[in-house]
């Protein structure tokens, strides 16, 4: 292996042996695309437990809460129903994911939006009656003055910052209640403009996390506070609770197994909704299935119940293969899922009943695992028909990890037949393959996109496409041929690209930093094979992942030349 | 009630010139207002329009001012004569694809910077930003940035960090992000002037807004001096919306002031409008916001490069962006042909609602104002960089000649293939031109621009 990994290029040392030759196809599309540089048999990857690599140099910046970090983080620090953040402008994505610190920035139209719902925030717990919960919780003491307000404080802070507040901080909160009463005459204002003040504050809005010392770029171990912190907005995408941050006032969570039992405790909480909703929903392109609007005139069957349904579905079976404790093939290969009436009719299945979702088992039909969900069918297809592209890569990119250069410029205009008697898509997209200039990429997207063809835009399952019969037969890049979405689905599962894309995926979404570099996938590589590739459980995996040395540790920033 | 002067409100007075010298980000923001930049008034807006035009029905034949309009330009008509149609500009050199980036991120990311949609760039502003650094301290607000469509929740970003595709106003490596909801830029706009509060309401607000920010300042400030380079940039970012809000809360703090104060009785526009609708409340936002002079810089998105949008209303049915690689179906070519229209008439009702609004001295908003109307492609299919479709509207206050004419860059003389050839002049030369309009003497642009175009300088 280690030979090997030697006289292979930069890209492919980021892959596991099975999959390796696809980069020189993909970067660029231009090498050929024979199979015979199949190596290994899908193994587990470029890495065991015995050479574990050494962890990469990616650091961890600081970043502002995005918009649904913060509309949770104020559900949970306040118990308010007020979502401030549905009106600040959509977060900056890079990776895949709206929570890379190198890409979320902050404008200035976001710092007054901030400050006004901080403002608006504080107004209505204040406005609340005096025997809310959340109200008392937050005010221990109800008298506007500086004594009770220190002890306030105190706790909201401790709260709202993730960590206990030094003692200057709390002063000179107090310091500030003093000036702002004298200046407005009101005794409430002190109170108001102090806890408003800390929903203001960098510590509030932005995950902050210190260097110990900022020449040393040595990987160091993070504080318990703010590990807490890495790992509610990983696993819930909000603060930390009280037993998160009791266990790290107590140093707790620098023992593995007190971690493992939070990640175990977490992952079976119901705010647990947030991996599946912002990982999975970025992950899989599912959370934008709002902004999809299908042709009515194509897709006369859908309708919003439907969309519903769709979202539902996937959250719910993420969901449950976590709770479950499947593994991370299932993702692919699950043969059940989760219907309401809706969905079941759409899916050809039979109707649970009752109007609720029920899980429903999928043997015998064409469907299972992810590939085969009306969310996925549909967000990777535009308005009025399939996209065997978007699909392939979706599968390469999403799946694989694989990096696809975009089109050429300047090629000249294609000449592709529209929709005349008797072609399908697939006829027509083979027309465009034949331009030397995008066959090189297109040969390796299309016959992936093309096993999918059975399922059409909005995901209802067909056996033909303008009158004639499709033909569900693709191909893999590395020659590996396939008919139909579940052995598509086999196929990428059993290939050890697909676990270290799995955990790379995760690791981006949760760190908050790329790990798409040579050093980065491969350590991932590493990490996951050592709980077993595809077959980890979902649960190992995390727990893999948050004990990690990349999720424990952080390092200084590497000179600049 | 009475007030106090305390330490924050003896600072606020200073706060102009004090404020964070240890912040070298803060460069570009207007610190002051000098008369001789506010006066006259001056104002621009960047619209930006994706996926490119079927050029054939953009390009007019003939140059000068006798051209004859293609189909997407007759909705010019009633501004015609204020507006400048110029072929042949380029920016190929910073907008093609290289690496993983693709044409849309490319031409996007650069569309107002002329530097290429790299992270690594050290230095990106773009042009409405360098605007605004020189006039934004004559308004409450220094610049507007608006959109109609916001980017998708999940996907990918054409190979790019998303901010190169979603949005085109950057200060200094920061995106400006846009705002979509109209009630939100209108509250934007206005925010602080509430004209039915009394003086005592308006001062204790002040005072607790005033307050937060104060601490705000502090914390970062310590915590600043505890981070590394990279951290400290984000957090700059920080403080560079906290001083931007104190000046504007100091700006506005009088009740009713001018004509922010009777601007401000207008009617809030609702949350979400559909898409139509919303383009001209919209359209109708960025009047308001000129005429009151809450800003004199607006950049509008019409729309992203990824929309999927059904135009069935203009009988264009089917994703925009799907139809832009036309293949050269005529079916296509001809529902582009139809959206473009549709787009053209957007920007050509807020030049005709701007010419309507008496600017003193028998001139008009139009008159003052240099609309910079184009796309981040020139043709769906090639994804070309050069030939761009690019419109100018208004007379930037006289700086500007060539009004009602055609002008062309390109090597043919006329009749000429459309789209022409590459190696016209750069979009960062019209930049410099703009520029210089409203008193920046720099005669460089972005990467390429090293010379205004003579044609259009009055």
């Amino acid at each position: 292996m280690q030979s090997e990994r030697a006289t292979t290029s930069r890209r492919n040392r980021s892959t596991a042996a099975g999959w390796s030759f696809l980069f020189c196809a993909l970067v660029g599309c231009s090498a050929g695309t024979s199979g015979s540089n199949r190596e290994g048999g899908g193994g587990q990857g470029g890495a065991t437990a015995a050479d574990a690599p050494s962890l990469d140099r990616g650091r961890v910046m600081l970043r502002r809460l995005n918009r649904t970090e913060y509309n949770n983080t104020v559900r949970d620090l306040l118990g308010t129903a007020l979502r401030p953040a549905d009106k600040f402008p959509g977060d900056d994505v890079d990776h895949g994911f709206d929570t890379i610190g190198a890409a979320v920035h902050t404008s200035p139209v976001h710092l007054e939006l901030m400050e006004s719902a901080a403002s608006a925030l504080v107004d209505e717990l204040l406005a609340r009656p005096a025997n809310d919960e959340q109200r008392a919780r937050i005010l221990l003491c109800d008298d506007p003055g500086n004594d009770c307000l220190a002890r306030v404080l105190e706790g909201f802070m401790r709260r709202a910052y993730r960590r206990p507040p030094v003692k200057a901080e709390v002063t000179d909160l107090l310091a500030l209640a003093d000036e702002v009463r004298t200046q407005t005459s009101q005794p409430d204002d002190g109170r108001r403009a102090a806890l408003t003040a800390v929903l203001v504050s960098p510590h509030f809005l932005f995950r902050v996390e210190h260097d110990a010392d900022l020449d040393d770029t040595e990987a160091r171990p993070i504080s318990n506070h703010e590990l807490a912190a890495r790992l509610s907005y990983f696993l819930w995408a909000t603060m930390p609770d009280d037993e998160l941050l009791e266990a790290a006032d107590d140093d707790r969570l620098s023992d593995t197994d007190e971690l493992r039992r939070q990640v175990e405790r977490m992952l079976s909480d119901g705010k647990a909704v947030a991996l599946a909703e912002n990982f999975a929903g970025q992950w899989l392109y599912t959370r934008s299935i709002e902004e999809f609007a299908p042709l009515s005139s194509v897709f006369p069957a859908f309708d919003e119940p439907l969309r519903a349904a769709m979202k539902e579905e996937t959250e719910r079976l993420f969901g449950a293969l976590v709770q479950d404790g499947a593994t991370v093939a299932d993702l692919l290969m699950a043969d059940f899922t989760f219907v309401n009436d809706r969905l079941a009719r759409h899916y050809g299945v039979p109707s649970p009943g009752g109007g609720d979702f029920a899980r429903v088992s999928l043997a015998g039909t064409p469907r299972g695992g992810l590939l085969t969900q009306g969310s996925f069918l549909l967000v990777t297809s535009p308005p009025d028909r399939t996209s065997p592209v978007k699909r392939g890569a979706w599968v390469l990119h999403q799946l694989m990890c694989s990096l696809l250069p975009p089109p050429p410029p300047d090629v000249e205009a294609l000449e592709v037949p529209t929709k005349g008697d008797g072609t399908t898509l697939r006829d027509r997209l083979a027309e465009h393959r034949s331009n030397p200039a995008c066959a090189g990429c297109h040969n390796l997207l299309d016959p992936i996109g093309f096993g999918l063809e059975n399922f059409d835009g909005i995901g209802t399952y067909r056996t033909q496409d303008n009158g004639v019969a499709i033909d569900a037969s693709g191909e893999m890049p590395d020659g590996q041929s396939f008919t139909g979405a579940r052995e598509l689905g086999q196929l990428v599962a059993g290939d050890a690209a697909f676990a270290g894309c799995v955990a790379q995926q995760l690791a981006t979404y949760g760190l908050g930093r790329p790990f798409d570099g040579e050093d980065g996938a491969e350590y991932l590589a590493g990490l996951v094979a050592r709980v077993g590739g595809a077959d980890s459980t979902l649960p190992a995996l995390l727990l893999a992942i948050v004990t990690s040395e990349a999720f424990r540790t952080r390092r200084a920033e590497i000179a600049q030349p | 009630m009475s007030f106090h002067p305390s330490r924050r409100s003896l600072l606020s007075n200073a706060a102009v010139t004090v404020g964070l010298p240890f912040l070298a980000s803060l460069g570009h923001l207007p610190r002051r207002a000098r008369a001789a930049e506010c006066a006259p008034r001056k104002r621009f807006v960047a619209w930006y329009q994706p996926n490119g035009f079927v050029m054939p029905h953009w390009t007019p034949e003939q140059t000068g001012a006798g051209y004859i309009a293609p189909s997407l330009l007759e909705p010019l008509a009633p501004v015609r004569a204020k507006s400048i149609i110029l072929s042949g500009l380029e920016n190929e050199m910073v907008a093609q694809a290289k690496g993983m980036l693709g044409n849309h991120a490319g031409g996007t990311g650069c569309f107002l910077t002329q530097v290429r949609a790299d992270s690594n760039v050290p230095e990106r502003t773009s042009l409405d930003q360098k605007i605004a650094a020189r006039i934004g301290a004559c308004t409450s607000l220094p610049s507007l940035q608006l959109g109609m469509e916001p980017s998708i929740s999940a996907g990918s970003c054409d190979g790019a960090p998303c901010s190169f595709s979603r949005g085109i106003s950057w200060a200094n490596n920061t995106p400006l992000a846009n705002v979509y909801n109209p009630a939100v830029a209108f509250d934007r706009m206005f925010a602080g002037v509430d004209p039915r509060a009394n003086d005592a309401d308006i001062q204790r607000r002040r005072a607790l807004r005033s307050s937060v920010l104060d601490h705000a300042t502090r914390q970062a400030s310590a915590l600043s001096a505890r981070l590394a380079r990279l951290d400290r940039i984000k957090l700059d970012e920080y403080l560079t919306g906290v001083r931007e809000l104190e000046l504007r809360i100091q700006k506005t703090a009088s009740p009713g002031s001018g004509v922010a104060g009777q601007c401000a009785m207008s009617e809030r526009p609702p949350e979400k409008p559909q898409f139509r609708a919303g383009v001209d409340i919209m359209t109708d936002l960025m009047v308001l916001a000129l005429r009151c002079d809450a800003t004199r810089v607006i950049t509008f998105m019409i729309s992203s490069s990824f929309s999927g949008r059904d135009y069935t209303y203009l009988g264009a049915g089917g994703s925009y962006h799907n139809i832009s690689h036309h293949m050269g179906d005529p079916a296509n070519l001809e529902k582009l042909r139809k959206i473009g229209r549709w787009q053209v008439e957007k920007v050509a009702a807020l030049a005709a609602k701007l010419d309507a609004i008496d600017d003193g001295q028998g001139k008009t908003v139009l008159d003052n104002t240099c609309v910079f109307f184009s796309s981040e492609i020139a043709d769906g299919d090639r994804h070309n960089h050069w030939d761009l479709p690019v419109l100018l509207m208004g007379g930037l206050g006289g700086t500007l000649k060539g009004l009602g004419q055609h002008i062309s860059y390109t090597k043919y003389t006329f009749p000429r293939p459309l789209l022409g050839p590459q190696g016209g002049r750069s979009i960062g030369d019209l930049f410099v031109s703009i520029q210089n309009g409203f008193g920046i003497s720099d005669t460089r642009f972005g990467a390429n621009g090293t010379r205004p175009l003579a044609e259009i300088m009055a």
